[in-house]
């Protein structure tokens, strides 16, 4: 009740006063300012969380039977969300997405991770082993907007159809076999902070200096293949094409080559590449970072941009627009992270935006471990049950499992494709739980990576063993990249099958116990059972979650 | 113990199914006993053994595949540093017993020394220079691990025990057209000599095809050379061999001479049984491989398709229309340029920027029938692995159509004509630097 009332005295506010003067950046929104912080920040939740408006528990979660075909209405037209089940309060969903042109539907089961395929590819693997060998069978991958927008441009995009028809189906071919697969595309925002050299956050948008145009590297906009023209007010001073003139003083402009990435041209960028979920341009500030201010700042343009995003999105029919949670590492109540939830909630009630699923970004950068789960703590206490929650670029086993146990539906990260690029295979066993290929161990190890891995280099008839792998390796075989890289996707989705599976059993809290148990052996000489060095955060963590490891 | 070559569905190759002799088969190296970009999923996708096993078979060089790390043993292993250090390789030998990769097992597999022991030299000398020197019981091998010596007794026992070929080569000691004739002289003495002991010593279930060191053929008197022929000639009579392989034949750079040398070395063993197989190991382009087919070759060796996947090329040399060329209903065919090889340079080929077809209309393999030219451009700009994978997939399958079109040709007696065409796109292309090689959409 005192939920409601408390949105009525925020009541609704205008769009355009949500867009600030430019001196006005560290102000609290208009819309935050009759928030009631000391109360956490939630909406639409279920047991066993407790109740949206008071310390009660919350009603129980429905859920459908797996097999539920999807339903995709008004208020979610490209998406659709099913829970299954919950354990404790890690949940097995189902996310139903619009199929692309032509396609049939791929349901997401979660969790869920998602490799990235940066350039929209994944690095030696072809799109016919991603969604066809049934060890992989990756429902959805992830693609990089600032890259894709770099090379080769998303308005060629746009005319083959999108990304999905760009990277899997021949359409002048009529016996092609199109592959099924689901895309979610980044906003560019995280390129805030791995190109942060390169790039400056104003008002209007980001500013990067675009380091392929760098005359360093002599490219000389080669890179702008797929462009028409250059009449866009995005990509500014479009490099020549002809290399043959290219004077002195055309190298020093070259310098100053930018590309302004606003939040319209992100949606546009999205929409243009047309993959099923595409995110909301935020200002990603590095969790490292010490300065307060910054992420003040930060947190309440996301939510200004967030906006923006919403009204340059042309394409709500059939892709969904998720938000990104910001606020730094600042868990407290009343603190950023509360903020921004906050300003969502507040812009789902008003009726404003009807995101159909929510991102949690700014992590992964650095920060500790005890501050990283206490954000993704707060932010699934806090965020709709009825909606998917994706956690931005965590990807390591220990953390999905972890984040999992605390509600967390989806993961995307580069990890388990570029640490197989170094010789590095992810395995079971004590913590980190890698296998260094390249080491002499290995030299002469005639074991598969993982017994009873279905991947391609663990399984079957084929087996690969260790010092196979090595010797190719060695050699810098692309074999062994390939084979490397399968066999890291296959464990990732290994590891999310067996935790959807756990917890549609309700066995969630036994699974990521044994999980934990064996990463951690310290101690088992001593009582059988090991687990006397289970980090701290760990443990807190799969305590909030209700499980006792 | 049953052999693995006795379990697997590889064509024998000493059968004469799908037109015996007349069947022309590439011959595809490996590189470190596996093929490049192909994963077992791709292998088993793209090329199913019953799809292929007449036209694709394997090539391992022994070379590459067989390499191991030899492990010291340590003196003492008291503390922790002495531990790690006994893990160590403190080197690298030849392993007779090193197994092919299981998926490889189905295809028919040949076993070389080395498939050219001049251009593993320049790779791996820093000199850049050909350095390939042997003594009566060994060769010297350039390897990714350094020079290795490969003896006649463990390179025999890795054909037959360890790598289970269909069919090996006997061990040859090459030398390089201009080495010295003393030198040379040794080359085909220790040739001779290895491959008696060889033949000796074989067991009976499995092929083998006679080294021939074609670069010393040109020396008519030479006795080493007609001693090579005898011996040969006498192996193939008492059906101590199957085939004859003719090794560093591609390394002569005079196209009317490697034809000459070649109908020369062929017509030394006119008097070989018509089943005999003649393969020559290694070609480094398509003119050679056209050359090899004129001339009569039943197994062609090449690695030209990782070789233009790798240069971000895409085979597109039209092997399909060479009936009915002079068909006026023929496709319109749309010139482009492409290479000598009958290649289309895709890093360079901006026209494919936003072309939504495949590389080749009407190719099926997996790379056309599933991604189009702009996408493949886009990965060739991106320096994506992929680009190698999907390019190579295609050029295998392309080259593995060239060499079905060769053997239908050869079958029906048209080898002529097939020859001109090809030959025909390859000089327009020397000429012109256009080729009319693709059927226009």
């Amino acid at each position: 009740m005192g939920g409601n009332e408390e949105e009525k005295a925020e009541g609704p506010v205008p769009k355009k006063q949500r867009v600030e003067e430019p001196h006005d950046f560290s102000r609290l929104p208009d819309e935050l300012k009759n928030v009631d912080f000391s109360r956490p920040i939630r909406w639409g939740k279920c047991f066993p969380y407790i109740s949206d408006n008071d310390n009660t528990p919350a009603p129980p979660v429905s859920t459908v039977p797996v097999d539920t075909p999807p339903v995709f209405d008004d208020s979610s037209p490209a998406l659709c969300h099913y829970i299954h089940a919950v354990s404790g309060r890690a949940r097995a969903c189902t996310i139903h997405l619009k199929p692309h042109k032509g396609q049939t539907t791929r349901p997401v089961p979660t969790p869920i991770f998602m490799p990235v395929g940066t350039k929209g590819c994944l690095k030696g693997l072809s799109m016919h082993e991603l969604t066809t060998d049934p060890a992989l069978s990756c429902p959805i991958i992830l693609a990089n907007t600032y890259h894709m927008a770099l090379q080769p441009g998303t308005e060629l995009l746009d005319e083959f159809g999108g990304l999905h028809c760009f990277m899997g189906n021949n359409i002048n071919n009529e016996t092609s076999k199109e592959y099924n697969f689901n895309l979610l595309t980044d906003s560019g925002g995280f390129q805030m902070v791995s190109l942060a050299k390169l790039s400056q956050v104003t008002e209007e948008g980001v500013t990067f200096e675009n380091p392929f145009l760098h005359p360093q590297k002599g490219d000389h906009g080669k890179r702008y293949y797929g462009k028409k023209n250059s009449t866009t007010t995005t990509i500014q001073d479009e490099a020549p094409t002809d290399d043959t003139n290219v004077s002195e003083e055309d190298n020093n402009n070259k310098d100053k080559r930018m590309m302004l990435l606003k939040p319209e041209d992100s949606i546009r960028y999205q929409n243009e590449i047309g993959a099923n979920i595409i995110m909301a341009l935020d200002d990603v500030v590095s969790s490292v970072e010490v300065d307060a201010d910054r992420f003040e700042m930060a947190t309440y343009r996301t939510l200004r941009w967030y906006d923006r995003c919403l009204q340059a999105h042309q394409k709500s029919h059939c892709q969904n627009l998720f938000p990104i949670v910001q606020g730094g590492l600042d868990t407290s109540p009343g603190g950023l992270r509360e903020r921004c939830l906050a300003g969502f909630r507040r812009r789902e009630l008003d009726g404003i935006a009807n995101a159909p699923g929510y991102a949690i970004g700014g992590l992964a950068g650095g920060e500790s471990k005890d501050d990283f789960w206490r954000v993704v703590d707060q932010c699934c206490k806090a965020l709709p049950d009825n909606k998917p929650r994706y956690l931005m670029g965590v990807g390591y086993p220990l953390d999905l499992v972890v984040c999992s146990a605390l509600g967390v539906d989806m993961y995307d990260c580069v990890y388990p494709t570029r640490t197989a690029r170094f010789g590095v295979a992810l395995v079971p066993g004590p913590t980190p739980g890698t296998l260094r290929l390249k080491s002499h161990d290995c030299a002469t190890d005639h074991n598969v990576l993982q017994e009873g891995c279905p991947c391609q280099a663990c399984a079957g008839v084929h087996k690969v063993s260790r010092a196979r792998l090595h010797r190719l390796l060695k050699t810098e075989h692309p074999l062994a990249i390939q084979l490397l890289t399968q066999h890291n996707i296959a464990y990732m989705m290994s590891l999310v099958r067996q935790m959807r599976q756990a917890i549609l059993q309700d066995k969630f809290d036994a699974f990521a116990r044994d999980f934990v148990h064996d990463q951690f052996r310290g101690g088992a000489e001593k009582n059988n059972s090991g687990g006397q060095d289970i980090p701290v955060w760990v443990r807190e963590a799969l305590a909030a979650a209700g499980i006792d490891v | 113990m049953a052999s693995k070559r006795d379990k697997c569905s590889a064509s024998s190759p000493s059968s004469n199914d799908d037109g015996g002799e007349k069947a022309v088969r590439l011959l595809l190296h490996t590189v470190d006993g596996a093929i490049p970009y192909l994963t077992p999923h791709l292998l088993e996708t793209c090329f199913p053994i019953e799809q292929v096993k007449d036209f694709l078979w394997i090539g391992i060089a022994v070379r590459d595949a067989c390499i191991s790390p030899v492990m010291a043993t340590p003196k003492k292993d008291t503390d922790e540093t002495k531990n790690k250090k006994k893990n160590k390789p403190s080197g690298y030998a030849f392993s007779p017993t090193t197994e092919p990769d299981a998926w490889l097992l189905p295809y028919t597999r040949v076993t070389v020394p080395t498939f050219d022991p001049c251009q593993d030299s320049i790779r791996h000398s820093h000199k850049n220079i050909v350095d390939v020197t042997a003594s009566n019981d060994h060769v010297m091998v350039w390897t990714e691990f350094g020079r290795q010596t490969l003896t006649r007794e463990a390179y025999d026992t890795a054909a037959a025990e360890g790598l289970q070929s269909h069919a090996s080569v006997t061990l040859f000691d090459a030398c390089t057209e201009d080495a010295k004739a003393k030198r040379k002289r040794a080359s085909l003495e220790r040739t001779n000599a290895w491959r008696e002991e060889t033949i000796k010593s074989h067991a009976s279930d499995g092929t083998l095809w006679a080294s021939c060191l074609v670069a010393a053929a040109k020396e008519d008197q030479d006795p080493g050379v007609t001693q090579q022929f005898e011996s040969i000639q006498n192996a193939l009579d008492n059906k101590s061999v199957n085939g004859v392989a003719f090794v560093n034949w591609q390394t002569i750079s005079d196209a009317s001479q490697r034809v000459s040398v070649l109908q020369q070395c062929i017509q030394r063993i006119k008097n070989a049984p018509t089943t005999t197989t003649l393969a020559v190991l290694s070609t480094n382009s398509l003119e050679q491989v056209m050359e090899c087919f004129q001339q009569g070759i039943n197994i062609i060796g090449t690695n030209l398709p990782i070789q233009w996947a790798k240069q971000k090329k895409a085979f597109v040399c039209d092997v399909g229309n060479w009936k009915n060329r002079k068909d006026p209903k023929r496709p319109k065919l749309e010139p482009s340029s492409v290479d000598a090889d009958g290649c289309f340079p895709v890093d360079s080929s901006e026209t494919w920027i936003r072309d939504a077809n495949p590389i080749l209309a009407g190719c099926s393999c997996l790379t056309c029938q599933q991604h189009c030219r702009a996408y493949l451009y886009h990965l060739v700009q991106t320096k994506e692995l992929l680009a190698e994978i999907l390019l190579f997939i295609h050029n295998l399958h392309h080259m593995i159509g060239l060499f079905r079109a060769c053997s239908q040709s050869r079958i029906s007696g048209s080898e002529e004509e097939l020859c001109r065409h090809i030959q025909d796109q390859i000089a327009n292309n020397n000429n012109n630097n256009e080729l009319q090689g693709l059927t226009k959409h």
